[in-house]
């Protein structure tokens, strides 16, 4: 005869540890984001966003990440098509490449962005030509998005594309179905939670854009100071508009993610009939 | 291949090309020599370049999973062809009620095809597929996603239907009980190459290879 000691029981020594581990981590995450609202009160952060450094911000700072947002979709999306459709060399190697963005340090790719865009950078010359000088200007803002944030869009957009089963493509063409009816009436749908994942990461990364907008794109007041840069600024002064400003992206932040992995992603999400179960 | 009369089935081990063919056929993959054609319309000629585009051929086809858009209901699944095909509001949806109630599945008209049984994903299938009022119809392992109960069930209702659409198919299987119960001429792929084609009878009485001794050989 034994007597059974259960190992899983959630009182075992070994239970208690992980989950105090787990909750301890857990805690030292979400703590920022907590004191972050807790520490304030709302006539404080109504007072402090007040200040002139906060709308010009918000200002370009939205208009510099639908721009970057709509640029992204347009040319990511079939970009993403055909890196997950293609078996060439080249594709997988260009995916690697697409990576990069996503693990350098901003301020590397500010740098970059100088070599290559800047008034003595490789193409400074045929931009010169042109008459425009991209450099620490708004459209300096929206290439330093593009560069950090396209890539979460592709990355994920890729992955999704390449899910969507073969078989399906080749029934809807011999349905009838043009190659740009298929793509947008059958994979597009199909790869669509991965499409609007990636939007979101991309969306959200580019409103979080810091380093390399600093290095390219200069922290202009009214010119070029996105939302982080203005809250870079206000640290040096007055450190209630910084914490106003950081509430508020936070809340921009839960709004826009939530709209896109909710309401939206059910509007285009897979069929489903009025009163079957989710 | 020459179909004539009742369907023509495809047969091979695997490796041996099946699929490929079916996606020459299709249009999707471009042979490199030969000629494909149904009824009057040359699908493709190598002599002559002709190569028509997938959505050209108008060719029925039934993938083996039934590849039903999941995005969509039943009936609009059933409508894609027809949408693709320029025709009116009005004619479509009085044609996707017409192969509901032809198919017996005006039932599910509005439901999500996740949510079917194999029995049924075939049936919207096959509607879709005959939606485009196809010149010809390609089956590529019907019956192989069902168990053996839904099996014998849709192998009946498929050559009902088969019988009463009376179109060129080419029927690609696994399964002896399809062929003998569907087919009425066989033709065996074996490494890319056609081993030996006929009767289902011809075949059951001398088969050239031991893959179509093994397919042929009664149940015991």
């Amino acid at each position: 005869m034994f007597t059974h000691t259960p190992k899983n029981g959630p009182s075992h020594p070994a239970n208690l540890l992980i989950r105090a581990a787990a909750g301890i981590f857990l805690a030292f995450l979400l703590l920022p984001l907590l004191a972050l609202g807790a520490t304030t009160t709302p006539a404080e952060l109504f007072a402090a966003l007040k200040d002139p450094l906060v709308w010009p911000a918000v200002r370009i700072s939205i208009l510099t990440t639908a721009i970057s947002f709509a640029i992204t979709l347009l040319f990511g999306t079939p970009l993403s098509w055909l890196l997950a459709r293609s078996r060439s060399r080249w594709a997988r190697a260009f995916e690697s490449l697409l990576e990069l963005p996503i693990v350098l340090p901003p301020a590397v790719i500010g740098v970059a962005l100088l070599m290559a865009y800047g008034r003595r950078g490789w193409l400074g010359g045929f931009f010169d030509t042109l008459g425009w000088s991209p450099g620490f200007s708004l459209s300096a803002v929206i290439f330093a998005q593009l560069v950090v944030a396209a890539p979460f869009f592709i990355q994920s957009a890729t992955a999704a594309f390449r899910q969507v089963d073969d078989e399906l493509l080749i029934v809807a063409r011999t349905l009838g179905a043009s190659p740009m009816r298929t793509f947008m009436r059958v994979a597009v749908p199909l790869a669509l939670p991965g499409l609007l994942n990636g939007a979101a990461l991309m969306w959200a990364r580019a409103l979080g854009e810091f380093g390399a907008t600093l290095f390219f794109a200069g922290n202009l007041s009214g010119h070029t100071q996105t939302m982080p840069l203005a809250i870079y600024s206000a640290l040096e002064s007055d450190l209630r508009v910084a914490q106003a400003m950081s509430v508020l992206l936070v809340a921009v932040a839960i709004l826009l993610l939530s709209a896109l992995r909710g309401p939206i992603a059910a509007r285009f999400g897979p069929y489903r009939p009025q009163g079957e179960p989710a | 291949m020459h179909l004539r009369g009742r369907p023509l089935a495809l047969i091979g081990p695997n490796g041996a090309g099946k699929t490929t063919c079916v996606k020459m056929l299709l249009g999707i993959h471009r042979p490199d020599a030969g000629r494909i054609e149904v009824g009057k319309r040359v699908f493709f000629d190598a002599r002559s370049g002709v190569n028509l585009a997938p959505e050209a051929r108008r060719i029925g086809y039934m993938p083996q999973n039934y590849g039903l858009f999941d995005h969509m209901s039943v009936q609009a699944n059933i409508a894609f062809g027809m949408a693709s095909l320029k025709k009116s509001k009005a004619e479509i949806a009085e044609r996707v009620q017409q192969l509901l109630a032809e198919l017996d599945i005006s039932a599910l008209a509005r439901r999500a095809p996740a949510s079917l049984s194999g029995g049924e994903k075939q049936r919207v299938a096959l509607a879709r597929a005959l939606a485009i009022d196809p010149c010809a119809l390609l089956l590529d392992e019907p019956l192989a996603a069902l168990d053996r109960g839904a099996r014998r069930r849709t192998r009946d209702y498929l050559r009902d239907s088969l019988d009463r659409l009376n179109l060129p198919t080419l029927l690609v299987t696994h399964d002896p009980a399809d062929v003998r119960a569907l087919c009425a001429q066989v033709v065996a792929l074996e490494d890319g190459a056609l081993i030996q084609h006929g009767s289902v009878a011809e075949l059951e009485r001398a088969p050239k290879t031991t893959f179509l001794e093994d397919f042929f050989r009664p149940d015991p």
